[in-house]
């Protein structure tokens, strides 16, 4: 049975990517509350007062690389799963966030319409 | 323009004078669905669980109905609606507000956008005082 009102913290500074995000979490039934940060430093700043059930995080962030921010979550909240997006998407990058505990990674510009599916597994 | 009545590059960044926006999204009744950091952390911070909680409750109650009338107008007539009114954070601070519909495919206007500027420093204002902002 899945759990009912789903808090999830997107981290992104692309315009492009909240503008796609918004309508999908509008239609994902547990989901009700989004926390939106355009950086590293604000992605810390919610993350120090609020436990999302998931992160979408995005690896190329103005301040800091967003794998940067994926190793502070896997410190601080391992249960928490956290989905990577990026362009960055050759096997490389899989392969460091997937080792550094990531749970999903898709391909930010051909992968984005698997986001829904892969929310509702995940949430 | 987007297709949310807005540009959606207003809504991430700073404003000219380089002070951050607020970002709210609600329904109708004022439920909050999305907030950008700033928000979360300048206001939703001291609510707990933060989920399905009411704008209102962040509101100061003389200035409820001001957002009331607001989200009305937004959501009814479908006009983009500016006002002020306080928002709580420990103590409570004048912010001025833009709400627009956003619209959905079928033109329905189901959910409210809420960009917000701190008025914080502001000329006539008070910072977390009890005051009526100038008009």
């Amino acid at each position: 049975m899945k759990k009912e009102n789903r808090t999830v913290l997107i981290v992104d500074d692309s315009i492009l990517v909240m503008e796609r995000m918004i309508p999908i979490m509008e239609e994902i039934d547990n989901i009700s509350f989004v926390v939106h940060a355009a950086s590293y430093r604000e992605g810390l700043e919610v993350l120090s007062r609020l436990t999302p059930d998931m992160v979408l995080l995005d690896i190329n962030l103005p301040d800091k690389s967003g794998i940067e921010l994926l190793r502070v979550i896997q410190e601080q909240h391992p249960e928490i799963p956290v989905l990577m997006i990026s362009n960055h998407a050759d096997q490389y990058y899989r392969d460091i966030c997937e080792k550094m505990g990531a749970r999903y990674f898709l391909d930010k510009s051909a992968d984005i319409d698997l986001i829904p599916s892969v929310l509702s597994a995940a949430c | 323009m987007t297709k949310y009545g807005k540009a959606i590059g207003d809504w991430i960044g700073t404003s000219n004078d380089g002070r951050p926006y607020y970002l709210v999204v609600t329904d109708a009744e004022g439920r909050m669905s999305f907030t950008n950091a700033h928000f979360y952390s300048s206001f939703q911070a001291a609510q707990a669980p933060p989920i399905r909680n009411s704008f209102f409750n962040l509101v100061h109650e003389n200035d409820r109905q001001q957002l009331m009338e607001a989200l009305s107008r937004c959501s009814l007539r479908q006009e983009a609606v500016n006002t002020e009114f306080r928002v709580r954070n420990g103590h409570f601070r004048w912010v001025k507000w833009e709400l627009s519909g956003i619209r959905k495919p079928e033109n329905m206007s189901e959910q409210i956008l809420c960009l917000g500027k701190d008025m914080a420093n502001a000329p006539g204002r008070i910072v977390g005082g009890e005051a009526i902002p100038s008009k």
